[in-house]
């Protein structure tokens, strides 16, 4: 306990005893780059900061970081992926290798899965998935579909508690079939790199993934009808059970707005959960989902005046929400038209009701946002590195 | 608002707690601005505060600091509570900024404290779990060290530097993209 009376205070500020209950708390509010460098300042600091799992957990809980990976243009043959933080600073570089002819980029978690359009050995792509804590390479195997498949990439729901076991799935669509594909915690694919036909049709036709696929605890949404007056409906498939549910989802039913008519309703990942996110020219409005099963039920997050966001050519940005904060501020990826226009992370703050841009990318080809979970306070595992 | 000579006087002593400081000063304070402690808050609910409630963690220094800051937010916890969230209203809205903006300069007089009380403070603000006060503090402390090399840390907080010169050397390997 600190026994200091008020008269033998320190009139000197310097070598000030910091108690470990305060420091606890201080640095779960210092960002992960400084955090890194502050494991070399003796062993309880690099104890707390390598090797305590929950201060790990609750650090990345107060602390989202995005996954970026930009391909071209400016970025030269070399595609990239900048692990960015809430002030939008690099805190990590990962090379994604030539981008040459890269058609998709999937950040899911801690993986990142790329698709290039290439002609080798009878195949027509080249799917690749990268580990973002190693940065490792594994190329899976071909999925036969040719031109027409398109991807999905997303963990599975682990039932039991730490990421030791974590799974994650490929799912590819072509002529309307869908198949799966295990990847494991690293990146390499299981079961003799086998593609599985999943047996279940969805509720409804579907021609092709798009970017209103999204994955969320182990789901696979697919938006396939936003009539924005009547709500919104949505296929899913569990990626566990490898199949597709009989029945919709529906999204949450839009209050009126002040914002006028919802223009786009959306589908996003925002803290781990399914977002339903419908927009007005100067409104968002996110909804979560909460719980899972027969028990789902959507829950108003937040409300986003957008009108703050740059408008360049007077065109209407894309803007999907990727993390709410804790103190009410909100993430958000920000893509002003089609490529080669700036897009970047901006960060909604409720206070004062506006939009800043913290990271700007510039001049690019493709790019793919997502939440990067891998923790940089939890090192690779040093058995893999030689 | 509770001014003088209004309002029923057993009623107002009624929502007063006793504070007891680990140098046995006490502190009488209302039960809004107890509150804000999660900690006094459930001994509250769970009617154990009659005769006062000794805080052993804090000294009275510490402690009036303390209550500083409850009365201050506990003030503007009871505005937010009468006006809506609608933001329809620009009248409101205006008021709302003007009160936060006061908050805020609140707070920054008050982290105008030498490291120690600082320390002294994030302390007690974890004991009485009092949310607000211990992101302030906290965040000001991080805040100075964000920018610093593990030498500048270790001298600020005369920490003494245990590990070997592998290991340190280890750790800039590890993460080298830290330190670049």
């Amino acid at each position: 306990m600190a026994s200091l009376g008020p008269q033998t205070m320190a009139s000197n500020d310097a070598g000030v005893f910091l108690p470990r209950d305060a420091l606890y708390e201080i640095l779960l509010r210092v960002l992960a780059r400084p955090l890194c460098r502050f494991r070399a300042v003796c062993k309880s600091w690099r104890s707390l900061l390598s090797d305590d799992p929950q201060f790990a957990a609750a650090h990345a809980a107060r602390h989202p970081l995005f996954a970026v990976a930009v391909a071209g243009g400016s970025h030269g043959e070399a595609a990239e992926i900048d692990i960015l933080d809430t002030s939008g600073h690099v805190v990590k570089r990962v090379s994604a290798g030539a981008s040459a002819l890269l058609r998709q980029m999937l950040p899911h978690l801690g993986l990142i899965l790329t698709s290039h359009l290439v002609a080798v050995e009878g195949a027509y792509r080249a799917l690749r998935v990268i580990n973002l804590a190693t940065g490792t390479v594994s190329l899976l195997p071909d999925d036969g579909g040719r031109f027409y498949s398109s991807f999905v990439f997303g963990r599975v729901a682990s039932s039991t508690k730490g990421n030791d076991d974590a799974k994650y799935k490929v799912l590819s669509l072509s002529h309307h079939v869908t198949q799966v594909l295990t990847v494991d915690g690293n990146g390499t694919s299981q079961s003799h790199g086998a593609w599985r036909i999943v047996r279940t049709n969805p509720p409804v036709r579907i021609d092709k993934f798009h970017r209103e696929t999204v994955v969320a605890k182990g789901v696979v949404y697919h938006l396939v009808d936003n009539n924005a007056s009547d709500g919104w409906t949505m296929a899913a498939f569990d990626l566990a059970a490898e199949e597709w549910r009989p029945a919709l989802v529906q999204g949450p039913v839009a209050e009126p707005s002040i914002g006028g008519n919802v223009w786009r309703n959306s589908l996003a990942e925002v803290n781990g959960r399914l977002a339903a996110v419908s927009s007005t020219v100067s409104t968002m409005d996110i909804w979560l989902l909460m719980g899972s099963g027969e028990q789902a039920m959507w829950r108003k997050r937040c409300r986003i005046l957008t009108s703050s966001i740059q408008r360049p050519h007077g065109l209407f940005p894309d803007v999907e929400p990727l993390w709410a904060l804790d103190d009410g501020r909100v993430a958000l990826w920000v893509t002003s038209c089609r490529a080669r226009v700036a897009s970047g992370l901006w960060m909604y703050d409720p206070m004062t009701e506006t939009c800043t841009e913290v990271a700007a990318m510039e001049n690019f080809l493709k790019v793919g946002v997502g939440v990067y979970t891998g923790n940089l306070l939890q090192l690779p595992q040093r058995a893999h590195n030689k | 608002m509770a001014s003088a000579g209004s309002g029923d006087e057993k009623a107002a002593a009624a929502a007063m707690i006793t504070l007891i400081s680990s140098d046995n000063e006490k502190f009488e304070v209302t039960e809004a601005t107890a509150t804000l402690s999660q900690t006094i808050r459930h001994m509250i609910e769970d009617g154990c505060t009659d005769g006062g409630v000794p805080l052993p963690n804090v000294t009275s220094k510490i402690l009036a600091r303390v209550i500083e800051y409850c009365k201050k937010h506990a003030t503007a916890a009871a505005g937010e509570e009468g006006s809506s969230s609608s933001f329809s209203d620009a009248a409101f809205l205006e008021v709302d900024r003007a009160f936060l903006e006061e908050l805020e300069e609140f707070d920054d007089a008050f982290l105008e404290v030498d490291r120690a009380t600082l320390f002294d403070l994030i302390l007690a603000a974890n004991y009485l779990d009092i949310k607000g006060l211990l992101n302030l503090t906290c965040q000001k402390v991080a805040d100075s060290v964000k920018g610093k090399t593990p030498e500048q840390i270790r001298e600020m907080y005369n920490i003494v530097n245990d590990l070997t010169p592998e290991e340190e050397a280890e750790i800039r390997r590890e993460t080298q993209w830290a330190f670049e």
